[in-house]
């Protein structure tokens, strides 16, 4: 199998607020193979849950919207799949967890719901009650008790609440089978008590198991493509560890492949295959995560592996980079770094450098090759 | 009493949340069970210290923060701020105290209402506490003239008792006792006055600078900042009232690495400008480690080790801080796999057993560990560190490093 | 913007017609006009029925009334049951006084909602005697806790987040937290709900109207519902249609309306509170009631992806 999982081609995204337009994503490209993880850092506010969101189409648009470019995830383009067919996209093997796990979860629900419920839409699809959405059929959305549409169905449901009846069916045949199930992977990620928190509401959770229970939900829908934003940021290391053992085990299962949104640089290194370094809404670096972060070839990446803070507030400040990140409503022309970059010269103000590979004999088709796009990136390692 | 009291002092600070099965334990209160997030925690923060406190996820750090803060009425223990026995204090006087403990949070989204301004943000604990300022005036001068007239009473039967003891023959070996002096009369307060929204810009336009925002983004909303931006306005907010304490719940967790530093930078810059104390809460060693003068291991609702930042971190002694060290992650992908994976079983807080909370999966158990919970003691040669662990002695010269090596679950003899 | 434009023409209609109804209304409810079963015409735009009454009239002359039941069920379900939500949401400590009332707050909505709200309108109205008012109080009964839940969903999720707590701890009163960062962000998602719920309402008012307990017709105050009852059973439908299809429009033209206006406040509608609508994972489970297919009610309903419109089968059967 040599088809890639998720396939982006110069995904474009823009927020439209009031009068301005923010291009949050600009012309991103990415290929994940069956069994790789790809890595994306950047700076806050770069684009990257901007592009994780995109990718299921689950940013709320408007606002939002997908300006041009293809999101190919086994085969179908999810740019294409319209308005109304939207809900399918979800729940056919693309996993999400989400950055604020506080406004992710529901408030009003305990964790033995929330967990439930994505193991109900494995279910769902193991037992082919997800139909493809590629066939144009109906699509079901999980979310939503089944709604009949004839006009007896309706005037019916008036008399006896759908949900109500559809609650107890499924409680009564279901809630102790789940139980189990959902208790497993509470003990996966390594929750204390699990029994406990069955029943505790997600506020009454610590951030990190917070987003210990959007991983299980995620990991328990068997997903083929994962797409983490931020997965283990309130996490402690040791149980960090752990949670990414887990989800590379979820690979070797059903030979997943992961997109890995973090800031941590020392999680995407020991986690990634690829890294996609984002400035700005672009992707200014690419590769192999083991050449990315040995021979940086973008400025930006090269200042940000050295602001990692490793020394004591008596050794004197931590190195920033210099300037602010830019108003993505008024991109500057050009390489969109160069108000920040010591190398920048008259040409990066011009027209945008495009993603080069940085081994001129390298064949420029392979996706997966170390590209950057600067035009100076061979005095990149020059730099103090 | 020759040393001011430390800034914040916290005896045997518990905090057990109890858990509510069914509708009828509800309304009876009646719960056996209860989680132990907070369990004899003792700790002191002095003036202008930065403490950190990090440890495993779930251990109790931020119920702390918040326990400390009174957002959570503690279940046990007690808390003095300043000297100052401030465990019980409620209703107005809980609000005006206030004042003196901040909190800022991981969430630089949430932090702030998305439909207020800037201005209004960052000056809400201006506006909340001006009221509260007014209140007590009011009340003190309300109580002034009760007072006055209760004094005056008691000078009344003293001058009388004193004129009756002086008539009398002198009495041997009894001196006549002082002559009562009439009362003051009662100083008023000063009714502080309203504040306006003039004068809230105003402060608010100060405080902006500080934080490193442009003063004149007074009128804009929340999301027209990046996370580091709207992180600084967390922090503004915080600041305005000049507190003596903030807590910092993971305040750059969600912040990228070179924003982060743009934010500790600062934090250390304002310790050092306004002599603020820290307790800062994260899981980022990298950032304890720049801010923090001491640190404070927690696990699962206990101490475990604290001490200063560089002693603990370079030469940890207890067995979890060793194992919390040795799973840093680095950004360098040649140490790929090389980070230390605790084994063991998931511990409970659920009415926890006695012993060693780490008995589980400490990697030097011995069998003295699962029956005597080991208290936090000075360790002889270690100066201030404080560590609970019964072995502490023996294992302190073990490098975290060398835990990669005995593997995580086997509870194999120490070298000797 | 078609659905705002589509409801302030109906208000003003229907301003104009309880105010000055000859402007618009050319026969009294009652009045003999000459031709009985005349199909529509200028002079009768909706014709006439078996009594010479002027159909349009009398559709005209029930706009007032439909609309003001409408809004007006919706808007004192919204007063009760948003008052009670946000109480029994934000003052929930469990052990307090207001623990217990919010819990049991809680418990009644359950109950209320277990009940189908047609079914147990029409058994409000039969023990309270019919008549209009008597219909209306009986329909509030039944709705305002679906707002409950509504508000309390969504104070729920607004109150642990962390402004509402930096406020606590900058010594604002519980009271002014409610009002100044929960009620104000919990309005939009209210509004939108309001709005559609209008025509819910309608409906459902329209259809114990219909099975015919509300009020009398032909009578001095028409009803869209009681009219369509009336002339079902009076006149065979397949040779006078207009009979039954000027009332049905009424109420569908409305609806729909109500449900434009709904739909477009959502879009309009600050994109950050969008997250309440678009709260992933398990939602509550929607407040269905939909009478007619036409009333879209997923507002509630936290779909991730709540743009698109319903009509999603079953997933076992809809083979
Ligand atoms: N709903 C929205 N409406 C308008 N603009 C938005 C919206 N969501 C995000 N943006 C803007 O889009 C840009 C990219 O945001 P995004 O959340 O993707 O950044 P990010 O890289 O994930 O940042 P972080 O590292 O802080 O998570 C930001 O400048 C942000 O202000
Ligand atoms: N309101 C609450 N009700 C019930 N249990 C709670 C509540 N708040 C916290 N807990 C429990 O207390 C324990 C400690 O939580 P706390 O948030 O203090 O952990 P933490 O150390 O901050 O963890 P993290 O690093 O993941 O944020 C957890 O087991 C949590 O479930
Ligand atoms: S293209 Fe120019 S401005 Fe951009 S990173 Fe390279 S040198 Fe700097
Ligand atoms: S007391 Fe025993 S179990 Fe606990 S940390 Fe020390 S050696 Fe390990
Ligand atoms: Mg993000
Ligand atoms: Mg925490």
């Amino acid at each position: 199998m040599t088809e890639p999982v998720l396939q982006v081609n110069d995904l474009t995204v823009t927020y439209t607020v009031g009068a301005g337009t923010f291009f949050a994503v600009s012309d991103v490209s990415l290929q994940i193979e069956p069994g790789q993880v790809v890595g994306i850092v950047g700076e806050t506010g770069c684009g990257k849950s901007t592009l994780a969101k995109a990718i299921p189409r689950l940013l709320p648009e408007p606002p939002a919207s997908i300006g041009s470019g293809a999101i190919i995830f086994r085969g179908t383009d999810l740019v294409k799949v319209g308005r109304r067919q939207l809900p399918m996209v979800r729940g056919t093997g693309i996993g999400m967890i989400f950055q604020e796990p506080l406004n992710s979860l529901n408030p009003a629900f305990r964790v033995f719901d929330q967990i439930a419920e994505s193991i109900r839409i494995r279910h769902y699809r193991e037992m082919g009650w997800l139909r493809s959405f590629q066939g144009g059929e109906q699509p079901f959305d999980y979310s939503k008790p089944p709604i009949t549409t004839t006009a007896a169905g309706s005037l019916s449901k008036a008399i006896v609440p759908p949900a109500a009846e559809e609650a107890v069916k499924d409680r009564l045949a279901t809630r102790s089978q789940f139980r189990e199930e959902v208790l497993s992977y509470l003990r996966l990620v390594r929750i204390n008590d699990p029994e406990t928190i069955l029943n505790l509401y997600p506020h009454e959770l610590s951030g990190g198991m917070r987003q210990r229970i959007m991983i299980a939900m995620a990991l328990s829908e068997k997903p083929s493509l994962l797409i983490a934003d931020e997965p283990t940021s309130a996490l402690d290391v040791t149980i960090q560890a752990q949670v990414l053992t887990l989800m590379k085990e979820l690979i070797d299962e059903v030979h997943a492949a992961i997109l890995f949104i973090s800031h941590d640089l020392g999680v995407i290194a020991e986690t990634a295959d690829e890294v996609g370094v984002m400035y700005a809404g672009r992707i200014v670096e690419y590769g192999p995560v083991a050449e990315v972060f040995r021979d940086p070839r973008h400025p930006y990446t090269k200042m940000l592996l050295r602001a990692a803070p490793a020394h004591y507030k008596n050794d004197g400040p931590l190195s920033t980079i210099p300037g602010s990140v830019p108003n993505l409503s008024r991109p500057p022309p050009g390489c969109r770094f160069h108000p920040r970059c010591s190398l920048a010269r008259d040409v990066c103000r011009g027209e945008n450098p495009p993603l080069a590979p940085v081994d001129p004999a390298a064949s420029a088709e392979s996706p997966h090759i170390h590209r950057s796009a600067c035009y100076f990136q061979s005095e990149v390692p020059n730099l103090r | 009493m020759s040393a001011p009291p430390p800034l914040l002092e916290v005896e045997g600070l518990e905090k057990f949340f109890p858990i509510t099965r069914s509708l009828t334990e509800t309304f009876q209160r009646r719960s056996a069970r209860a989680v132990h997030a907070v369990d004899g925690v003792s700790l002191s923060v002095g003036r202008g210290e930065a403490l950190g406190l990090i440890g495993e996820s779930g251990s109790g750090k931020t119920t702390f923060g918040w326990v400390v803060s009174r957002l959570h009425d503690p279940t046990g223990g007690t808390i003095r701020f300043n000297g100052q026995d401030v465990t019980k204090l409620q209703g107005t006087r809980l609000r005006q105290w206030r004042r003196n403990i901040q909190i800022v949070f991981q969430d630089p989204v949430g932090s702030l209402d998305p439909r207020l301004r800037v201005w209004q943000i960052v000056g809400e604990p201006l506006r909340a506490q001006n009221p509260i300022d007014r209140t007590l005036a009011k009340e003190a001068r309300a109580r002034a003239p009760a007072e006055f007239r209760v004094a005056q009473e008691k000078y009344r039967r003293d001058l009388a008792e004193h004129q009756r003891a002086k008539s009398s023959p002198p009495e041997p070996g009894r001196s006549l006792p002082p002559e009562p002096q009439p009362p003051e009369a009662p100083k008023l307060p000063e009714v502080p006055p309203r504040i306006t929204k003039a004068q809230v810009r105003a402060r608010v336009q100060e405080i902006l600078p500080t934080v490193g925002l442009p003063p004149d983004c007074l009128d804009q909303y929340p999301h027209e900042f990046s996370g580091g931006g709207r992180q600084r306005i967390s922090l503004a907010r915080a600041l305005i009232v000049n507190p003596s304490l903030i807590v910092l719940d993971e305040p750059t967790s969600a912040l990228d690495v070179a924003v982060q530093a743009q934010i500790l930078n600062r934090l250390v810059a304002l310790q050092r400008e306004r002599g603020l104390s820290y307790v800062l809460i994260t899981h980022n060693v990298a950032a304890v480690r720049f801010v923090a003068d001491r640190v404070a291991v927690m696990y699962l609702g206990r101490l475990v080790e604290v001490g200063g930042v560089r002693e603990v971190l370079e030469h940890p002694v207890h067995p979890y801080t060793k194992a919390l060290l040795a799973a840093v992650p680095y950004p360098d992908p040649s140490r790929r796999r090389t980070r230390y994976r605790i084994g063991g079983d998931i511990p409970s807080l659920v009415d926890p057993k006695p012993g060693c909370r780490f008995s589980p999966r400490c990697p030097f158990v011995i069998d003295r560990c699962r029956v005597e919970d080991p208290p936090l003691r000075t360790i002889p040669g270690l100066g201030e560190r404080l560590v609970s662990c019964h072995r502490a002695e023996e294992v302190q010269d073990i490098a975290p490093e060398t835990l990669l090596a005995t593997g995580p679950t086997s509870a194999r003899p120490l070298p000797t | 913007m078609f659905g705002f434009l589509l409801v302030s023409l109906i208000c003003i209609v229907a301003l104009i017609v309880a105010v000055a109804p000859h402007v618009l209304v050319p026969y009294g409810p009652t009045q003999e006009t000459g031709p009985i079963y005349s199909p529509p015409s200028w002079a009768h735009p909706f014709g006439t029925d078996g009594l010479s009454f002027d159909v349009y009239s009398n559709v005209m002359l029930a706009l007032p009334l439909d609309l003001g039941l409408g809004i007006g069920i919706a808007a004192a379900s919204l007063v009760v049951g948003g008052v009670l939500g946000l109480l029994a949401g934000f003052y929930d400590r469990p052990g307090t006084l207001a623990g217990y009332a919010s819990v049991s707050i809680m418990r009644v909505t359950d109950i209320f909602l277990s009940f189908p709200s047609l079914i147990l309108a029409l058994a409000i109205t039969r023990v309270l005697g019919i008549s209009i008012i008597n219909v209306a109080i009986a329909i509030t009964i039944t709705w305002w806790p679906y707002y409950v839940r509504l508000i309390r969903g969504e104070v729920l999720s607004v109150k642990h987040l962390p402004y509402v707590t930096a406020a606590r701890a900058a010594g604002v009163t519980e009271n002014r937290i409610l009002l100044r960062h929960v009620l104000r962000n919990v309005t939009e998602p209210l509004i939108v709900y309001f709005t559609l719920d209008i025509g819910t309402v309608l409906v459902t008012y329209s259809t114990i109207a219909y099975i015919g307990v509300a009020s009398k017709y032909p009578g001095p105050v028409p009803e869209w519902g009681s009219m369509m009852a009336y002339y079902q059973s009076s006149a065979p439908i397949s040779s006078y249609p207009w009979l039954v299809l000027a009332p049905g429009a009424a109420v569908f033209v409305t609806v729909i309306a109500f449900s434009l206006l709904g739909d477009g406040l959502r879009d309009i509608l600050d994109p950050r509170t969008r997250r309440a609508f678009v709260r992933s994972t398990t939602p509550e489970p929607p407040a269905e009631r939909a009478l007619l297919p036409v009333t879209p009610l997923e507002t509630s309903a936290g779909d991730p992806m709540a743009e698109g419109p319903l009509g999603t089968p079953d997933p076992g059967g809809g083979g």
